[in-house]
């Protein structure tokens, strides 16, 4: 197997956005990572389009070019009628010392549009002509599509092709379109990467090519199997005892065609109207068994997340709404009363004053006028004959001292007039009362109208109507979860119980059965290894079939040094790519060491087991995820030693920017050898990473690529997208112009 | 160019596998030409194995009747 693989350069010409011919050569790694720069419609998920239709002839996100036909839009209209339009996308490859110029062309002839009239106006027909969804009338010359693969080998200066008799099986030698899904990523599988476990199996034997050793296997059984009648009874007895054992095993009928059970496989929706049968027997029924398990194992995880959001928490939520919904009811209720009784009392108290506002008036002005002619309130009179009696001197200048007689009757006239007029005095405070009055009209009402207005009648107001509005809506929230908590009701809990009951036991039954087949499939080899010593005997006995006692030998032999192979392989491969991810995995986690082990068992489910001893990989977040598959990736690239290119598209999209981080940490130093190219977006990769979450200290406010230019040269392209005709430019980030000045 | 191909594009681990499980030349160089064919066509639906499979036995093991 090849040491190291990179793509030199690719060539796009009239395909899809891009117009004319567009080239980027990428550098060796020596070099760096490339990044190509492009906003979402720009063209970047068209790149990875590209490589996967020059090599497979295949476009995996063919979903976003909906609406759109393969040949570039631009081009293609500005084409005569009746003219051949080409379009071709060209690859230069490096594998070891080698180098591969594959190519692929497609020639339509352009024949005149059509169109349909609309409401919304005219919309030009597309269907789908020959695999490719073309204009309506084009005509795609298939012998004009061509597929070409040139080599120039070391020490050669000229490219020449690859003569083979069908050139697209030569792309499985140079990179296998088996492993396009590990090379030609994107963010979003990369995320949902651990959602379909085959992906663990499919990567493990595919990388590491034990897929081939699995049909080797198969193959060299059936050629064991395939042995004639010789005409010997004795011979020919054993060879159809040891087809009907070996019939088990592969679940095959006495004419070699396929035995199917009566039982249903799990997971087939009767009324959608498909259903799919398990085999009889032997190693199909186990393998379908198998996959089954695991559908019903990621069924199981499904319930155990349908239980969590179910009726229980929802009865919970909702619950716990009623709850807060009946206090607020309670609080507001008490509020509200509370504010009617204020609305009303202020009618009642506040109503007469403001209808008696001009009487009062004429009462102050009334007081006012008895106060400017002198009129003295109560205490000012009584402070003053106090005065005038301690003093002893009247204001007319008269003698108000004391003077009494032997009896201590008080002699001076003056004096006993000031003490009678003081006494008549002492209940007369009618002034007084006016006065308050006065004041408490001024304070009330007179001074500030519209303020007794506003806080008498208009605050209450309001306040009560308000909250009598707000209560409304509490009544209203209140009615709602009632409603929700009535309908609820327990239904899918108990559907979900009995789903998960279900299942379990169907795990457990089809165990059983691999366990059962497998007990049997072991006694039939015990059986068939002694069926064909005699016959091997028996054979080199007769001139005849000594040949095919000859070749059965060599069968026997191959089949086992392979099977040995892949067992031995197999389980090896497990543990180390098992070991290796992990290693990677927490590395590239930085200081977060919460898990404890990363696990590949042997039908190949995986599962990461948190310190608590918690399988947690459901419960990663997007950029771990991420991280996982990628560190699964690289385990998978430096055990088999299979350094295949990596193209991943919009590999940052929903990836913290913590994550992004660790990300630019890890890269360099998990890819040391390996071309990398980007596909992302501006603000994934050149914006400042802003939302570092809650973590740590420090963090640069760097970009993703300035980050990763602290160890790893770096090449920018961008994609200039202008009605329908994308160019790629070679450009220098803002950063770096700074530096340079 | 075919003869080159040949053997580099099999894992690595698997041919010292091979090698540590059978020290017979034609057996080790029969489980390599195998695995060289099945590389080249997976994937590839309706090709006949048999033939070749059996071309790779008459090379590896040529009879001469006296085996």
């Amino acid at each position: 197997m090849t040491d190291e693989i990179r793509i030199i350069s690719i060539e796009i010409e009239n395909y899809r956005q891009y117009y004319g011919k567009q080239i980027v050569e990428f550098p060796d790694r020596d070099n760096g990572f490339s990044v190509i720069v492009g906003d979402n419609g720009a063209g970047k998920s068209n790149i990875l389009n590209a490589i996967n239709w020059c090599f497979y002839l295949k476009e995996p996100h063919k979903s976003k070019n909906t609406g759109n036909y393969i040949i570039n839009k631009k081009y293609f209209e500005e084409l005569e009628n009746g003219h051949i339009g080409m379009m071709a996308i060209k690859i230069k490859l490096k594998k070891n010392n080698d180098e591969y110029h594959i190519s692929r062309i497609l020639s339509v002839v352009k024949n005149e549009f059509q169109y349909e009239e609309r409401e919304d106006g005219k919309v030009l027909n597309i269907s789908e002509v020959e695999g490719y969804f073309l204009p309506t009338g084009s005509e795609v010359l298939s012998s004009e599509s061509s597929f070409k693969i040139m080599v120039k080998e070391k020490g050669f200066k000229e490219f020449h092709p690859i003569e083979t008799v069908r050139s697209d099986t030569l792309m499985n030698e140079i990179l296998p379109a088996l492993l396009a899904p590990y090379f030609l990523l994107d963010g979003e599988y990369l995320e949902k990467f651990w959602e379909d476990l085959s992906r663990v199996k499919t990567g493990v034997e595919s990388i590491s090519q034990l897929n081939l050793l699995s049909t080797a296997s198969e193959h060299l059984s059936k050629m064991k199997s395939s042995v004639p009648v010789i005409g010997s009874s004795q011979i020919d007895r054993l060879t159809k005892d040891i087809k009907n054992l070996e019939r088990y095993e592969n679940s095959l009928d006495i004419n070699g065609n396929e035995q199917w059970s009566k039982l249903e496989r799990y997971g087939y929706d009767p009324s959608s109207g498909t259903s799919e049968y398990y085999h009889a027997s032997g190693y199909p029924k186990i393998d379908e068994l198998d996959k089954d398990i695991q559908k019903m194992k990621l069924r199981l995880n499904e319930i155990t997340k349908e239980f969590s959001e179910s009726n229980i928490e929802m009865v919970k939520r909702l619950n716990k709404e009623l709850q807060t919904t009946t206090k607020a009811f309670d609080g507001m209720k008490s509020q509200l009363e509370q504010a009617k009784k204020l609305f009303i009392h202020a009618q009642i108290h506040y109503g007469p004053i403001f209808f008696l506002k001009n009487s009062f008036k004429k009462v102050v002005d009334f007081v006012e006028e008895l106060r400017i002619k002198g009129e003295l309130p109560y205490e000012s009179k009584m402070i003053f004959t106090k005065d005038l009696l301690d003093l002893g001197k009247c204001i007319c200048h008269a003698d108000l001292k004391s003077k009494k007689d032997k009896k201590g009757n008080e002699t001076n006239e003056s004096r006993i007039n000031v003490e009678k007029v003081r006494a008549a005095m002492a209940n007369d405070q009618g002034l007084d009362y006016a006065l308050k009055m006065v004041n408490s009209f001024n304070e009330k009402i007179l001074r500030d109208p519209v303020k007794f207005i506003t806080k008498s009648f208009e605050s209450p107001e309001k306040n009560y109507y308000g909250l009598k509005k707000q209560f409304k809506n509490i009544v209203a929230d209140l009615g709602e979860v009632k409603r929700k908590l009535l309908d609820i009701g327990d239904t899918n809990v108990d559907k979900l119980t009995e789903d998960h009951d279900y299942v379990v036991n169907l795990i457990e039954e089809s165990t059983k059965t691999i366990g059962e087949i497998n007990d049997k499939i072991h006694d039939n080899h015990r059986d068939i290894r002694d069926f064909k010593s005699d016959r091997t005997t028996l054979m080199n006995k007769d001139d005849k079939s000594k040949r095919i006692a000859f070749d059965q030998n060599v069968w026997e032999n191959i089949s086992k040094i392979l099977d040995e192979t892949l067992n031995s392989l197999k389980k090896e491969i497990r543990l180390d790519v098992q070991k290796r991810t992990f290693e990677i995995f927490e590395d590239t986690m930085y200081k977060q060491k919460v898990w404890d082990r990363f696990i590949i068992k042997e039908n190949y489910t995986a599962e990461l087991i948190d310190n608590r001893n918690v399988p947690s990989l459901g419960s990663l977040s997007a950029g771990e995820k991420l991280f996982l598959a990628l560190s699964f990736i690289s385990a998978l690239k430096e055990i088999t030693g299979y350094r295949f290119p990596l193209v991943i598209d919009t590999p940052l999209g929903r990836v913290s920017g913590k994550s992004r981080y660790l990300l630019s940490q890890a890269l360099p130093r998990y890819l040391p050898n390996d071309q990398l190219l980007f596909l992302a977006t501006g603000t994934e990769i050149l914006e400042p990473i802003l939302n570092w979450n809650d973590d740590p200290e420090g963090f640069p406010e760097k970009s993703f690529a300035e980050l990763l230019e602290e160890s790893v040269k770096m090449n920018y392209w961008s994609l200039n997208p202008d009605d329908s005709m994308t160019t790629i430019n070679k450009f220098i980030p803002k950063w770096r112009k700074n530096e340079s000045g | 160019v075919e003869k080159k191909l040949e053997y580099s594009v099999i894992s690595k681990r698997i041919l010292d596998k091979i090698d540590s499980l059978t020290e017979n030349k034609s057996e080790q160089q029969m489980c390599k030409k195998i695995l060289v064919y099945e590389n080249q066509v997976h994937n590839v639906a309706d090709l006949d194995f048999k033939e070749r499979y059996k071309k790779i036995l008459n090379d590896c093991f040529p009879y001469d009747g006296k085996n």
